[in-house]
């Protein structure tokens, strides 16, 4: 009698404290922000020890100084200046599985480009659409077949080619964070500019919530699509980041490798959804470019998923995602 | 008791029942509470009444009470005071008379007014909308304050009135 | 007078008042739904309004005041103005109900908290 009596009780407390300790009270979250890859970036963990967020935040600019054209004396500016150079071999191992993923996608997707980009010199001060014989020549000095990697991580480029990893960055540091994140089990969520990398759930037993920004709209903070995210990265590519306009035309900053002008098709903007953030920074990218219909396969190949939107406002989301997407605007939304 | 001490007892209580309820009814009401809901203090009234005479006198009370609301406040108050005053009179003369005492006179008032309360509010929902659910843990909280407070007035009473019968 | 149950009771309300509290609180909403006698009469956006833009509808003898920020009942003709004196709300679920006129109005549309945001 008594110990079923205590029991009641017991059940009875548990009860009445359960739902305020289900509120996440008790969880440490810490924030850190800081710039690197060109970008902005933002993480949050959850009880983590307190050297955590440093020791990514030295990892990811440690990876910046290895591959940012901005730096000096990284491997790619050497690489760039010498026309040939020795890597350190994570760096050596990152620039294959690009140049691989270029190969997959047959260009479309290309890290040789800058000799072309510096030419419209999108994010300049004054941009116009260069001439034609300009770029002609400036595509000449592009092509990802021209990267060759030698013995003893050395990297050489022919057909005096430059290379930029801007369109990788991101996601890699993405990778960097969630591995570090993973290797000691904290739940955590980094945002590299437009790139998000995600590990876990939060305190409260929800999964991490990503907003899509509206393409459409010239609010930064107005979202149009929500992905509730148990793990992986996102990244999205849009004709609205970077552009400007001429004649009434917009010229944006994802190139058509083969004509040297910017991607012409129905997309404005890609998230594509993938369990490695390089690969999802390059798979959105490539779609972009690619357009819808030609997408699905490469998608496919990697098992990631996407979410498009196009020029008349239809947003096309893949199977996957079906389930975990909510769009809150007043797009036309078909699932493929 | 006597027949007539009866009627006497009732027609008092019934008078003290309205007399608390209009004097309750003044109070301004409080904001994150259901609008209309009232401390339930007249419900001392009835809940002593279902304790020393019978729950149907009780209920009779109580009716009586919100037909005077009707008259003064209008007809949704009418219906908050009947839901809430017949719930929880009920529950308090089924807790109030049963043999093994095992739950004290607080927590017969606590139950009482989160009865009260709790009706109160689905006829609030019915009218208006779902919304006012928004309302219940505040509810809660408040009806545990009011509950213990007019349990122990309770107790008070009629620890006080048993010992003047018998003594 | 009390009694060990009483005091169980009393924890377990309390502690399922603050569960129901804390579980329901989805954020600052986005919009207003005014609803008169049981039926929906207005909703309004209210998020996207400008700084120092205001809407004044009139229902039954009350007004509510829209803004930025929120909603509330600015006059009523009722007799006890308990929704007058309920204040503006603007978290999504809130309620500020006028029982006598029959009008209330509520906030909806979960302005979702992100915790990332691509694109």
């Amino acid at each position: 009698m008594r110990a079923s009596r205590a029991a009641i009780i017991l059940l009875l407390i548990l009860a009445a404290v359960i739902p305020v300790t289900l509120g996440g009270c008790g969880a440490k979250k810490q924030t850190d922000s800081f710039f690197a890859m060109g970008s902005y970036i933002t993480q949050t963990v959850y009880n983590a020890e307190n050297t955590l967020l440093e020791s990514v935040k030295s990892d990811i600019t440690q990876a910046d100084a290895n591959i940012s054209i901005r730096i000096d004396n990284s491997y790619i500016s050497l690489l760039n200046k010498e026309k040939t150079a020795v890597f350190d071999t994570q760096t050596y191992n990152i620039l294959y599985s690009v140049v691989e993923f270029c190969g997959v996608t047959n260009g479309i997707f290309d890290i040789s480009l800058l000799s072309l980009t510096d030419l419209w010199d999108i994010e300049g001060e004054s941009p116009s659409v260069p001439n034609q014989d300009y770029i002609i020549t400036a595509l000449q000095s592009t092509g990802y077949e021209n990267i060759i990697f030698g013995d003893n991580n050395t990297v050489t480029l022919n057909g005096g080619v430059w290379l930029d990893l801007g369109s990788v960055g991101k996601g890699y540091a993405c990778d960097l964070a969630v591995e570090a994140y993973k290797e000691v089990g904290v739940s955590g969520i980094i945002a590299v500019g437009g790139s998000i990398g995600v590990n876990g759930k939060k305190p409260d037993g929800d999964n991490f919530l990503v907003g899509i920004r509206d393409p459409f709209s010239a609010a930064v903070s107005d979202i149009f699509a929500g992905i509730k995210l148990a793990s992986g990265f996102v990244s999205t590519s849009g004709s609205y980041e970077k552009y400007f306009v001429e004649e009434n035309k917009v010229y944006h900053h994802i190139f058509n490798s083969k004509t040297g002008y910017p991607v012409e098709n129905e997309l404005v903007s890609v998230s594509v959804v993938c369990d490695n953030g390089m690969l999802s920074d390059m798979l959105s990218t490539a779609c972009f470019a690619l357009g819808i219909d030609d997408s699905l396969s490469l998608l496919k190949q990697y098992g990631a998923e996407a979410v498009f939107v196009t020029n008349d406002k239809k947003v096309v989301i893949t199977q996957g995602l079906r389930f975990i997407t909510t769009v809150y605007a007043d797009f036309e939304v078909i699932y493929i | 008791m006597k027949k007539l001490n009866k009627l006497t007892l009732n027609a008092l209580l019934a008078a003290l029942a309205v007399a608390v309820s209009a004097a309750e009814g003044l109070l301004p009401s409080m904001a994150f509470m259901p609008p209309g809901a009232k401390l339930g203090l007249s419900n001392i009234v009835t809940m002593y009444t279902a304790k020393t005479l019978s729950v149907y006198n009780a209920l009779a009370i109580v009716i009586l009470k919100s037909l005077f609301v009707l008259v003064t406040r209008g007809a949704t108050a009418f219906f908050m005071s009947l839901s809430g005053g017949f719930v929880s009179t009920v529950i308090a003369a089924i807790l109030l008379n049963r043999k093994n005492g095992k739950i004290g006179y607080i927590g017969i008032g606590v139950t009482a007014a989160i009865a009260h309360n709790t009706a109160q509010l689905l006829i609030a929902a019915v009218i208006t909308n779902d919304g006012v659910f928004y309302y219940l843990p505040f509810l809660i909280a408040a009806s545990v304050a009011t509950g213990s407070a007019t349990g122990v007035i309770l107790y008070l009473l009629i620890t006080v009135t048993e010992k003047r019968r018998s003594g | 007078m009390i009694k060990l149950r009483d005091i169980i009771i009393i924890i377990c309300l309390l502690g399922a008042a603050a569960g129901i509290y804390i579980y329901n609180d989805k954020g600052e909403g986005s919009r207003v739904q005014i609803d008169y006698d049981g039926y929906k009469y207005a909703e309004i956006e209210f998020m996207a309004f400008a700084d120092d833009e205001e809407q004044r509808i009139h229902i039954n003898g009350t007004t509510v005041v829209i803004d930025k920020y929120g909603a509330y009942f600015a006059h009523s003709d009722c007799k006890d103005k308990i929704c007058v004196r309920s204040g503006k709300i603007n978290r999504v679920g809130q309620t500020v109900v006028c029982l006598p006129l029959r009008v209330s109005i509520r906030i909806e549309g979960e302005k979702a908290e992100f915790d990332g945001i691509t694109g």
